[in-house]
């Protein structure tokens, strides 16, 4: 899938390096690289097979997700650009989140919201739920699982899914349509279409919980996606590692989540979606092991009581057993595939810059830098020769290392708007 | 001791490979211009704003002391304040009105609809049924604009068409919702703009406002933003805005968002100019060191140890070096 740099524009081209100035893999750029974890894009193949499979009277299959580990600069973000890229080539809606203050991977309705906002569909801008029902066509057939789906859940959700089909009333349809994306919707405001349809009685309309609520947007979208003639879902979850700085309890609630997102069993899994996840390899060592989150998450949930702190705890550890072992390990460079990546990037700079750029590659190479390093450091020297030609380039590197050191501070809400 | 590059230098170089080209031609950037040893931020900013001004870009300036910019519906605010939205929608009609035949007058009175009969021998209604068309045809169905921005889009068009109190009314009310003054919401309402714009949405209305800019026939947009006061560890007392460490996160994470979503992003340079405290590695310090994924993305970890790579997402601006050693570990 991975493009020419001949094809690409020069400003596509430029993109692309920009992109990896910041050490993100941007479209252009992932396109342009292309993907070498084999491994990793043939898991990710049977995953979107399964998902893409026809929907039986049970709904959308449960599509168990994948968790990838590397080290820092391996590649980790540049995979998930790919796994987007392969996604939408393939007619999924994709949505990547960065595990991030604003979005918690403990709070399932802030990663939620996010993957809805963040949800792309190929050719348009803005909200996928939005854009989304705005095409359906609640009477073809591809509404039909849609329909059927309806049906099965409570009674608020359900209520919306009938206004949405059946009302002319144009701002409450928005609000519908927002509240679809994670937005607020009154039990009155809902009654009130009713009594406009004459389906008062059909639904007894009552509230949901905001954790409820959020799953049930999820399973909408993917819903919707099909109805739309797309696949389904998929969530790409970057940056898993930053819930190493969290305080132990949300360390816990957060592998409880990740379990539900890489749908393992008795996980509360989400049907429709399947997910890929990123954490670094040195997690299992430095939080796992040195804080003895194995031992002491379980042991705090089970002290505290109650069925739900049972459930949680099992899933964390279900969680942290496939931080252990389940997961997939990216590749690391050969000397051929930094070679071919080298060649590739050498290829887009020129077309970016109308400059040929000198290759950098000794004939006897090692491969003991990271990527992200490799990249940086050319694009560096390649910039340089070509602002300033004649100089000579004399690179010098910080080590980066992992911190997990504990922040409450990421834990603090983000303050609101006095608007909102 | 780490290299530094003179802001003339930068600047210049800004110009010519980002201003010149890139950014007109459709590219997206965001840098981080960082002020070390006796540089200003605030005239690099200025400098940066002056030669973009030269080019025809739409320039706006934000300042983390007057704007609260961990908060990202409040940034997009700010922006909006600054667009001269009377200039885009005039620029969007007059090229509908030249694509559709008409001439065009040397003074455009306040009704763009009555400057354009008047000049051309026609009728008002004739000349607003014929920018219509495109109005509905190609403003409303740009799908690069979010649904929303559209309508206001659409809605200021037609206020420049009609002009006078009714024309002014229109702007006045999508201006406002766009400004995300309070109660504006109620007034969209009638003009079938039933969100207003908030911590969710921000970043899409964001990227439709640089491409709107861009639709207008203008090269693009470049916006700075002083965030020199970001980083300070108490109120100043001069009214600036104070950022608590769990604000400035945000603030860093809203600068994260930005990097990332270049994607989206079109004819659009935005530059965070900083001071040095701006570059402390340090977990628990108030620099980049406090979050680790605007770090991650934008630290000059990989430098040459002679001169500053102008082209670089971060770079040290100042005459001479300064600070300490490079090859100093990072704990990230």
């Amino acid at each position: 899938m991975s493009e020419s740099a001949q094809h690409m524009s020069s400003v596509d081209a430029r993109r692309a390096i920009e992109a990896l100035r910041s050490g993100v893999p941007n479209r252009d750029a992932v396109r342009a690289l292309g993907c070498m974890q084999p491994h990793a894009l043939d898991a990710f193949a049977v995953m979107l097979e399964e998902l893409a499979a026809p929907i039986g009277d049970h709904g959308f299959p449960i599509v168990p997700g994948q968790l990838v580990s590397g080290d820092f600069g391996s590649g980790k973000s540049h995979l998930l650009g790919f796994l987007a890229m392969e996604s939408l080539d393939r007619r999924f809606v994709s949505s990547t989140v960065v595990i991030s203050k604003e979005t918690p991977l403990y709070d399932p309705v802030k990663v939620v919201d996010a993957a809805l906002r963040e949800g792309k569909i190929p050719g348009a801008t803005g909200s996928a739920v939005g854009e989304l029902a705005q095409r359906i066509d609640y009477a073809a057939p591809e509404a039909e699982p849609l329909v059927r789906w309806a049906a099965t859940v409570p009674d608020f959700f359900a209520a919306t899914i009938h206004l949405h089909r059946h009302l002319k009333d144009p701002d409450l349809l928005e609000k519908i349509v927002a509240f679809w994306s994670g937005g607020k919707l009154g039990v009155s405001e809902v009654r009130a279409g009713l009594r406009q349809v004459d389906a008062s009685k059909a639904f007894t309309v009552t509230r949901l919980s905001q954790v409820e609520l959020a799953l049930l947007r999820l399973q909408l979208c993917s819903y919707l996606a099909r109805a739309n003639g797309y696949n389904g879902l998929v969530v790409l979850l970057d940056e898993v590692e930053l819930i190493g700085r969290y305080s132990l309890e949300k360390r816990g609630r957060s592998y409880a989540e990740l379990s539900r997102w890489l749908g393992l069993p008795g996980a509360d899994a989400i049907a429709g979606v399947t997910c890929v996840a990123t954490i670094t390899d040195d997690y299992e060592i430095v939080v796992l092991n040195e804080r003895n989150d194995q031992v002491l998450i379980g042991e705090r949930l089970r002290t505290k009581g109650g069925d739900a702190n049972l459930v949680l705890a099992a899933r964390a550890e279900a969680a942290m057993r496939l931080i252990t072992r389940g997961h997939l390990l990216l590749l690391q460079p050969t000397v051929d595939t930094l070679r071919e990546s080298h060649d590739r990037l050498r290829r887009v700079y020129e077309q970016a810059y109308g400059w040929p750029p000198p290759p950098l590659l000794a004939e006897r190479t090692s491969t003991t830098r990271k990527m992200r390093s490799y990249v940086r450091r050319w694009i560096n020297e390649w910039d340089l020769l070509r602002i300033y030609p004649g100089v000579t380039v004399t690179l010098e590197e910080d080590v980066v290392r992992s911190s997990y050191e504990e922040d409450v501070s990421l834990e603090q809400e983000s303050e609101v708007s006095d608007t909102e | 001791m780490t290299a530094l590059l003179h802001p003339d230098e930068w600047v210049d170089t800004i110009d010519r490979e980002y201003l010149d080209d890139f950014i007109k031609d459709g590219g997206a950037s965001i840098k981080f211009a960082v002020a070390c040893g006796d540089s200003n931020a605030s005239s690099i900013a200025e400098q940066l704003k002056q030669r973009a001004k030269q080019r025809s870009y739409v320039t706006i300036e934000i300042s983390a002391g007057a704007t609260r910019v961990h908060l990202i519906d409040k940034f997009f605010d700010a922006v909006a304040t600054q667009v001269p939205w009377d200039e885009l929608t005039t620029r969007v009609l007059v090229r509908f009105a030249q694509e559709n035949g008409l001439n065009i007058p040397a003074v455009l009175g306040d009704s763009l609809e009555r400057s354009l009969a008047h000049h051309n021998g026609l009728d008002a209604a004739f000349v607003r049924a014929t920018l219509e068309r495109p109005l509905g045809q190609v403003v409303f169905r740009d799908r690069l604009l979010t649904k929303e921005f559209r309508l206001a889009m659409t809605w200021m068009c037609r206020a420049r068409l009609r002009g006078g109190e009714e024309g002014a009314i229109m702007r006045q009310d999508i201006e406002r919702w766009l400004q995300g003054t309070p109660a504006a919401g109620v007034m969209a309402r009638q003009y079938s703009i039933f969100t207003k714009v908030n911590r969710f949405n921000a970043r899409y209305f964001f990227a439709s406002l640089v491409h709107w800019i861009a639709s207008a026939g203008l090269p693009g947009t470049v916006i700075t933003v002083d965030i020199t006061g970001l980083t300070a560890p108490r109120r100043s007392g001069n009214g600036a805005n104070f950022y608590t460490k769990a604000a400035l996160l945000d603030a860093y994470e809203v600068m994260r968002q930005f990097v990332d979503s270049t994607d989206e992003l079109t004819n659009l340079l935005l530059c965070f100019v900083a001071d040095e405290s701006l570059l402390d590695t340090q977990p628990g310090s108030r620099g980049l060191g406090a979050y680790q994924a605007l770090q991650n993305r934008i630290f000059d970890e990989v430098r040459d140890r002679d001169r500053v790579n102008p082209m670089g997402s971060l770079v040290r601006l100042g005459v001479g070096s300064f600070g300490s050693d490079v090859g100093d570990e990072v704990a990230r």
